[in-house]
């Protein structure tokens, strides 16, 4: 039998009726559905450069959003323009986060429900780790702080995090 | 005119997104022309391979939650959910046996102000493998392009079942 499912709705996420397109609440910020596993694999084809593919599409993702928060938000600090990165990238599917950050000393960034949690290859959880670090370098450089990456924690197990660690260049 | 956005199956709790039970998450649709880019020269096969193996997998994972009786319902359903997923505005113009037109307008690449075909490239292996569960065995083909002719307000694809002797 045909089942006709009840429709549910996701905060701040909003969808242009006439056209059909999906946006990050109160931005321009078009959106589109993939499961984390097509993610991996539209880096995988690739080959060799694979890992640098997928750092790219995560930097040209995080300048993207850091410069809508910036036209949306009033910020007033770099804390503050991660801080709201990562309540996007938690209505975005990515996980929810927390983050330590000490100003030019070092920015820590910890993942629960990490997306890394759908792969299974370490090959993939490279890849998927490679689309997070480009997200927060690129946040990172677009508020203007110089950092490089310390660490990273990965972990595919339920209940672990997944973590990055930065520390500011001086 | 902008709504809250909502879909049949989707669920939302401690920033995992599920669609019918599979984690999800939503990408700004400009990675795919970025990564057309890198492809090159071969981005159009790679990409047609990647939206296939989603297409398919799509369709039937929605199949088996939503359990359509017909073919017609079936690609109601497909198409609302790829509607819904923001690629553009899908709809049916013919269906039989052995052939499905759609159409799509407001394809999401030409709103981008980006008009390279690699957004094209993907959805047409969306449909292939949606017209391979659809069809059983099937070929698509895109015979109207509103990103590289201005007289027309649509894409059109053309799903046909493959003849095996093809």
């Amino acid at each position: 039998m045909f089942r006709r499912l009840s429709s549910k709705n996701l905060k701040n996420i909003v969808l242009d009726s006439e056209k059909s397109h999906i946006y990050l609440k109160d931005t321009d910020f078009s959106l589109i559905i993939m499961r984390p596993y097509d993610l991996v694999q539209l880096g995988d084809l690739v080959g060799s450069g694979s890992e640098d593919i997928l750092i790219w599409a995560g930097k040209t993702m995080g300048k993207a959003l850091c410069k809508n928060i910036q036209e949306t938000r009033k910020i007033t600090s770099k804390k503050q323009l991660f801080q709201e990165l990562l309540v996007n990238l938690t209505n975005l599917g990515y996980g929810r986060f927390e983050m330590s950050y000490v100003e030019n000393k070092e920015v820590k960034i910890t993942i629960f429900n990490s997306i890394v949690q759908e792969v299974q290859n370490q090959q993939e959880i490279g890849l998927i780790s490679n689309f997070y670090n480009g997200i927060f370098m690129s946040s990172l450089s677009f508020a203007g702080s110089d950092v490089y990456l310390k660490s990273i924690i990965n972990s595919t197990q339920k209940d672990s995090s997944h973590s990055f660690e930065y520390e500011f260049v001086k | 005119m902008m709504k809250d956005f909502r879909m049949k199956g989707i669920e939302s709790k401690d920033g995992i997104v599920r669609l019918f039970g599979e984690r999800i998450v939503f990408i700004p649709p400009n990675i795919i022309s970025l990564l057309g880019q890198i492809y090159g020269d071969g981005s159009k096969p790679l990409l047609k391979y990647l939206g296939k193996k989603m297409g398919r997998r799509l369709i039937e994972n929605w199949e088996e939650h939503i359990r359509p009786n017909n073919i017609q319902e079936l690609c109601s359903i497909f198409l609302e959910m790829m509607s819904t997923s923001g690629w553009g505005h899908f709809t049916v113009e013919e269906i039989s046996e052995d052939m499905i037109i759609v159409s799509l307008k407001h394809n999401i690449s030409q709103e981008e102000g980006s008009f390279t075909k690699d957004i094209c490239y993907f959805l047409n292996g969306l449909l292939t493998g949606f017209g391979d569960f659809a069809l059983y065995n099937a070929v698509v083909t895109e015979y109207e392009c509103s990103l590289t002719n201005t007289s027309t307000n649509a894409c059109r694809f053309i799903i046909q079942k493959r003849n095996i002797k093809d």
